[in-house]
């Protein structure tokens, strides 16, 4: 009897987890429709840029979540925004550098053989 | 620097572009102070970013994104405008100068572009689900980007390097039209876009913190360009003295 409960656990495991994965994702994806919502009415239209509330407090000194949704996806976009531009700038100037180095080179070999 | 000792051959002509030893040295001190003003306000307007300015009240986090995207945008901007002026002023005159800087700014305003191309996406798949909207105000920065392209690729591609710099020059001044279509394209159509918060008749609507933040943005972005578009002018002019070298008489 034993065998037989634990396969049928498993199979009832195995049926819920593909059910759970998209359940996960579309809880990520709230707050950011959420954003969607209210930015066609809002910020995201030109309405002036609030600063949200201070975080206010409770009894026990945590921060209560409020204000904007918070999500880690968010985060990531800031970082790699930020990267992004700054890998580009160093990129570039790094180019220039390299050719610069390269210019010099033969301009002081060229200096160098008609002279 | 070696470069700046260099002594031109017997035979050498001078160009007006790389003709002086001095002046590009001049060039480079220009552009290292300037870097330098540009890291420290680099500093300064990062420290805002993530210390300094307040979290948004709808878009939260992502909003950040806008300290970088905007300073991109309003540099691109500027750098095509000077490409405009430049290559305008280089079709009047013919002074090499003239399209030395063009080329330069030409080659930083694409950079930038690029960044805002990147950057604006980002912020969009947070706040409008969507990386990509075929809108207005996007769809004309991507044409500008390819317009700034198809400056270099122009360039490029003539066989005669004067008549190439000529059609580019032309191609810099019409390009730039599209500049005012983007900033006026949230006005004039339908746009998902946000329409300006800081540059509008009525003043700025945004909280003094973040505005106070997007100006040392501005400031350093520009500082940032202005350097290294010195370095990119110094190198244009580098190129040049090399190609006298390489033409003159043995």
């Amino acid at each position: 009897m034993l065998p037989t409960r634990l396969l049928r656990l498993a199979l009832a495991a195995a049926l819920l987890a593909p059910t759970a994965a998209p359940a996960r994702a579309l809880a990520q994806d709230a707050p950011a429709a959420a954003a969607t919502t209210s930015a066609s009415g809002d910020s995201a239209t030109g309405a002036p840029l609030a600063a949200a509330p201070a975080t206010p407090g409770n009894a026990s000194g945590l921060p209560v979540a409020a204000g904007p949704p918070r999500t880690l996806r968010a985060y990531w976009h800031v970082f790699t925004a930020f990267t992004v531009a700054w890998l580009l700038v160093f990129g570039y100037a790094i180019s220039l550098g390299r050719r610069f180095g390269r210019l010099e080179r033969e301009i002081g070999a060229t200096a160098g053989a008609a002279s | 620097m070696e470069t700046t000792t260099a002594t031109p051959p017997a035979g050498y002509v001078h160009s007006g572009v790389g003709s002086s030893n001095d002046s590009l040295a001049s060039t480079r001190t220009w552009a290292v102070g300037l870097g330098v003003l540009a890291g420290l306000a680099m500093l300064a307007s990062l420290y805002m970013v993530f210390f300094y300015a307040p979290t948004e009240a709808t878009m939260g986090i992502v909003q950040r994104i806008f300290y970088v995207h905007v300073p991109s945008a309003w540099t691109a901007f500027m750098a095509f405008g000077i490409v405009a002026l430049c290559s305008a002023g280089y079709l009047w005159l013919r002074d090499p100068r003239l399209d030395a800087i063009a080329v330069s700014s030409a080659e930083l305003g694409v950079v930038f572009t690029t960044i805002v191309l990147i950057t604006g996406p980002l912020w969009g798949r947070i706040a409008w689900g969507a990386w990509w909207v075929w809108e207005p105000r996007l769809t004309l920065t991507l044409l500008l980007w390819f317009i700034y392209v198809g400056y270099f690729m122009l360039r490029g591609a003539a066989e005669n390097p004067e008549r190439g710099r000529r059609f580019a020059a032309i191609l810099g001044v019409v390009g730039a039209i599209d500049i005012p279509l983007i900033h006026l394209s949230v006005q004039w159509w339908r746009s998902q876009h946000p329409k300006p918060v800081i540059m509008r008749p009525e003043g700025a609507q945004a909280d003094p913190a973040i505005v106070q933040t997007l100006l040392v943005s501005l400031l350093a972005f520009t500082l940032l360009f202005f350097s290294l578009m010195l370095f990119r002018y110094g190198l244009e002019r580098l190129q040049t003295r090399a190609h006298a070298l390489r033409a003159a008489p043995r």
